[in-house]
C-alpha cells in the first residue's frame, strides 16, 4: 500500500545531529596539533572553551528564552573553534569572556542555532581583539613548557611579540606545513587543517565554493601585489599563515553564516579574500582574516536576497522576480 | 544517531587522530636537526660573547623558577668533545626605577665568573650607561665569587682585621703529635711558634710511621692523592695554617660534624686533628711546656719550602705559614693575616669543645665573633667569604650594587644546581 506524505520526499542522512559531531571530528587534527605544540594548557583551553560555550547556551535557553534545552553539538564546535584561534598565553578570564560574548550576544540573542548572523567563534575572538588588544601579543613559541602545571594558569613563559615572526625561507617548508611557529594554538598546522578539510569535503559538510574562491582571490592578490618578486613558496606562506587556511575550512564553510546558493558562496569567499587583502595591506594585519569573514557574514543575507537559484525554465539566474512576471503576465507586471 | 553510526564516527576520529599524529611527528623529526643548528648558531652569536663553546644546552628552570626568580635563562656550554666548559646565565634584577638584565658565564666548577655583560635595562636615567662600560664589568672577569662592592664591606673587614691573641701564651715553639697513626699510616703533628704572645707561625703536617715521606711532600709529589680530587693536601694544610694565624684561636675555626670546615675556603679534608693538636699546643704554650722534639725551622723546613715553591700557587710559597702582612692577595682575603706583636684583648679557648680527638663547632661552619667580620653578610654570603671586591661605577652606586647582586644570585643558583639541590 502506498501512503501519501507531504514534501520533501528526498531525505539526506546528514542532519544537524550528525553534522556538528562530524565537524568536531574534523577539528580533532587541529586539536591534536594544538596539544602537541602547546601541551596541557591548550587541552585545558579547548575543554574550557567547549564546556563553557555549552554552559552559556544552556543558561540562555533555559533562563532567558525559557525554553527546554535540546542537546546539540554546535556549542562544542563553536567553543572548540574559539579556543583554537586564541593565543596559547590567553588568560582564562579572557577565554570565558570571549565565550560569553560569542554564545550569548552573537548566537543566542540572534535566535540561537542557525539564526546567528555572525560566526560566533570569530566574533568572540574579534571582541577580545578589540577590547583587549594586548592579547594579540600573547603568542609563544611552540614546544615549550608543554607539561608545565604552572603554565595551566599563566601560560607558557616565553612570549614573542607577534605571531609567525620567523623569516619565510624555502628551508622552512616543513615548519610551514607542520605549524611549528608561534601562532594561535590550533591554526598554524596546515597539514592538520587540510586533513580536517578533506574529511568535511568527503562527507559533503564543507561546501568547497567559498573556501576555493577565497584561496584563489588571495593567491591572485599575492601575485599581483608582489610586483614580480612573487615565489610559489611565499604564496603558500601567505595562504598557510595568519589563520587563512583555518578560516577557509572551519569558518567560511559554516552553514548559518554563509549564503545558501552556490554562486553566493563563491562571491562570499571572493569577498572575504578581497577584504583580507585590503585589511592586511591597509589595516591591522593581526586579525585580518577574522574581520574579513565577519564583514562578509553581514553581507551574506544580502547575497542570499539577490542571488537566488535559477527557476527552472527561466533565463535570469540572479533574480527570480522578473521571471515570475514572465510566467504570470496576468498579474499586471511588465513583460520583458 | 544509531550505534553503528556512533561506532563509525569513533573509528573515523581515531583514524584522523592517528594520521595527524604520524604526520606531525614525521615533520617535526625532519625539522628538528635544522632548527637545532639554527638555534646553536644563535646561541654562539649571543652567548659566545661571554663564553665561546661548540654548543649550548638550556637548563630547565621550571622547577626552580620560584626559588630563583631573577634567573631568566641558564645554559650549559659544551666543548668539542662534550666537555662542560662552563655555564651561561641571564639574570634580570628589578630596581626601584626599572631593571637590569645581565648575562654572565661561570667556570665548570661554578666558582669563577669568566665574563659579564650588562645587556639591557629599563632604567629611566642615564647612569645605567656607567655599568655597561668595560671598565666596570671587566672587574668581574676571571674572578672567584661571591663578590661585593668595596663600599659595602665593613671597614674592619678583610684587610684591617686583627683578631685578639689568646691570653697567657708563652713565647716559644710548641709541637704536638697524634699518638696513633691514621689508616694511611700517617701521624699528624702541629707546630706553633708563639712570639710576643701571638701565634706567628704554624706548621701542620704528618709523618709516616715507617719513616717515609711526610704527607705534605707526598701530596705535592702526587703520592698522596685525596679521593675527591680537590686541592692537594699540602695546599689545604697551608690554608688552615694561615687561618689559624689570622684568627689566633682554633675555637674560631668551626668544624662541622663530619670534621670539615666551611670557614676556610678550599679546604675539604677533615681538620679535626689540626684543631685538636693546635689546642694542645696552645695549652703547652700556656703551661710553658716547649716542644720536646720541635721540628726546627731549619733543614726539613727548607726541603718542604722548595717543594712548595715549585708547585703551590704563588701565594702559597711555604708549607708552614708565617704572619706576613704583605701576603694579602685581593681575591683571598680570608688568607690575610695582618698580625702584629701587639695583641688586642684576649679571648679564650672555652668556645672550643674538645672531646678526645673530635672537635665540634657550629653546624654551618661559621663562628660569630664580637667583631662581626665573619657574620656580616652580602647577598647572603658572610663577608669573610667574599672573594672579589668591586669598585662601583662612577655615579651609579645603586646600579653597581644591583649588578653585583645579580652576579651573586647567579653564583648561588649555580652552586645549588651543581649540588643537585635545584
Amino acid at each position: 500500500m502506498i501512503k501519501k506524505y507531504p514534501a520533501p520526499h528526498i531525505h539526506k542522512e546528514m542532519n544537524i545531529s550528525l553534522i556538528y559531531p562530524h565537524v568536531l571530528i574534523a577539528l580533532l587534527p587541529c586539536a591534536v596539533a594544538a596539544v602537541y605544540y602547546y601541551g596541557i594548557r591548550s587541552l585545558m583551553l579547548l575543554l574550557l572553551g567547549m564546556t563553557s560555550f555549552v554552559f552559556f547556551d544552556y543558561l540562555f535557553i533555559r533562563f532567558v528564552r525559557r525554553q527546554p534545552y535540546i542537546w546539540e553539538a554546535s556549542g562544542l564546535v563553536s567553543g572548540a573553534v574559539f579556543a583554537l584561534i586564541l593565543p596559547p598565553s590567553v588568560p582564562i578570564w579572557a577565554l570565558i569572556t570571549g565565550v560569553f560574548f560569542a554564545s550569548v550576544v552573537v548566537k543566542q540573542c540572534f535566535g540561537g542555532l542557525g539564526c546567528n548572523l555572525f560566526n560566533p567563534a570569530l566574533a568572540g575572538r574579534a571582541f577580545l581583539s578589540i577590547s583587549f588588544p594586548v592579547l594579540d601579543s600573547a603568542y609563544t613559541e611552540p614546544l615549550l613548557s608543554r607539561g608545565s602545571v604552572q603554565s595551566l594558569l599563566y601560560g607558557p613563559v616565553d612570549a614573542v611579540s607577534t605571531a609567525t615572526p620567523w623569516v619565510n625561507q624555502k628551508e622552512q617548508v616543513f615548519e610551514l606545513l607542520s605549524g611549528r611557529y608561534a601562532g594561535a594554538i590550533g591554526t598554524t598546522c596546515a597539514v592538520a587543517i587540510i586533513i580536517g578539510g578533506i574529511y568535511l569535503v568527503r562527507l559533503g559538510i564543507l561546501r568547497i565554493e567559498a573556501p576555493l574562491s577565497y584561496l584563489i582571490v588571495l593567491s591572485l592578490g599575492y601575485w599581483l601585489g608582489s610586483a614580480g618578486e612573487a615565489t610559489l613558496f611565499r604564496m603558500f606562506y601567505s595562504l598557510f599563515t595568519g589563520g587563512v587556511l583555518f578560516a577557509a575550512v572551519y569558518a567560511i564553510g559554516d552553514f548559518s553564516t554563509t549564503p545558501s546558493t552556490q554562486s553566493g558562496r563563491f562571491l562570499f569567499g571572493a569577498g572575504v579574500g578581497i577584504l583580507t587583502l585590503l585589511i592586511r595591506t591597509f589595516g591591522n594585519a593581526n586579525y585580518a582574516v577574522g574581520f574579513a569573514v565577519l564583514a562578509m557574514n553581514a553581507a551574506a543575507p544580502v547575497l542570499d536576497l539577490y542571488i537566488r537559484p535559477r527557476i527552472y525554465g527561466t533565463s535570469n539566474w540572479y533574480s527570480g522576480k522578473k521571471n515570475a512576471a514572465d510566467i504570470h503576465p496576468e498579474k499586471g507586471e511588465k513583460q520583458v | 544517531m544509531t550505534r553503528a553510526m556512533f561506532r563509525k564516527m569513533i573509528a573515523q576520529a581515531l583514524t584522523l587522530l592517528t594520521v595527524t599524529l604520524v604526520v606531525l611527528l614525521l615533520m617535526n623529526l625532519i625539522t628538528n636537526q635544522r632548527l637545532e643548528q639554527e638555534k646553536q648558531a644563535g646561541y654562539q652569536e649571543t652567548l659566545g660573547v661571554v663564553l665561546p663553546a661548540e654548543n649550548y644546552s638550556e637548563i630547565s628552570l621550571d622547577l626552580i623558577a620560584e626559588k630563583n626568580p631573577a634567573i631568566q635563562h641558564a645554559y650549559t656550554a659544551y666543548g668539542s668533545e662534550g666537555i662542560i666548559l662552563g655555564y651561561v646565565l641571564e639574570v634580570k634584577e628589578e630596581t626601584e626605577t626599572g631593571y637590569i638584565l645581565t648575562r654572565m658565564s661561570f667556570s665548570a666548577d661554578g666558582e669563577t665568573l669568566l665574563a659579564l655583560r650588562v645587556l639591557d635595562n629599563g632604567e629611566q636615567n642615564n647612569e645605567n650607561t656607567e655599568v655597561k662600560t668595560k671598565e666596570f664589568y671587566s672587574q668581574f672577569e676571571n674572578k672567584r665569587m661571591p663578590a661585593a662592592l668595596l663600599s659595602d664591606l665593613p671597614e674592619q673587614d678583610l684587610t684591617a682585621t686583627q683578631y685578639p691573641a689568646i691570653t697567657g701564651l708563652n713565647d716559644g715553639v710548641f709541637r704536638e703529635q697524634q699518638d696513633n697513626e691514621d689508616e694511611s699510616g700517617y701521624k699528624d703533628y702541629v707546630e706553633l711558634v708563639v712570639n710576643g704572645g701571638r701565634i706567628v707561625q704554624v706548621t701542620w703536617d704528618a709523618t709516616q710511621t715507617d719513616g717515609g715521606t711526610n704527607r705534605a711532600k707526598a701530596s705535592v709529589a702526587g703520592e698522596f692523592v685525596l679521593d675527591d680530587n680537590s686541592v692537594i693536601w699540602a695546599a689545604q694544610a697551608y690554608a688552615m695554617e694561615n687561618k689559624l694565624i689570622e684568627v689566633q684561636d682554633p675555637a674560631k675555626i668551626a668544624i662541622k660534624s663530619d670534621g670539615t670546615t666551611e670557614v676556610v675556603e678550599g679546604v675539604s679534608v677533615s681538620v679535626n686533628a689540626f684543631v685538636t693538636l693546635a689546642n694542645k699546643c696552645i695549652e703547652d704554650s700556656k703551661n710553658g711546656i716547649p716542644a720536646v722534639s720541635a721540628t726546627p725551622t731549619g733543614a726539613p723546613q727548607t726541603e718542604e719550602t722548595e717543594i712548595s715553591q715549585a708547585t703551590l700557587p704563588a701565594e702559597e710559597t711555604t708549607s708552614s705559614a708565617q704572619a706576613t702582612p704583605a701576603a694579602t692577595p685581593v681575591e683571598t682575603p680570608a688568607a690575610t693575616a695582618a698580625v702584629t706583636a701587639d695583641a688586642a684583648d684576649s679571648t679564650s679557648t672555652e668556645a672550643a669543645q674538645v672531646t678526645g680527638d673530635s672537635y665540634t663547632g657550629s653546624e654551618d661552619g661559621i663562628v660569630k665573633n664580637d667583631q662581626g667580620s665573619l657574620s656580616d653578610t652580602i647577598d647572603g654570603f658572610p663577608s669573610a667569604k667574599i672573594k672579589t671586591k668591586i669598585d662601583e661605577a662612577e655615579g651609579a652606586p645603586q646600579l653597581s650594587r644591583t649588578v653585583v647582586s645579580s652576579v651573586n644570585q647567579a653564583y648561588t643558583f649555580l652552586l645549588q644546581y651543581l649540588k643537585g639541590e635545584s
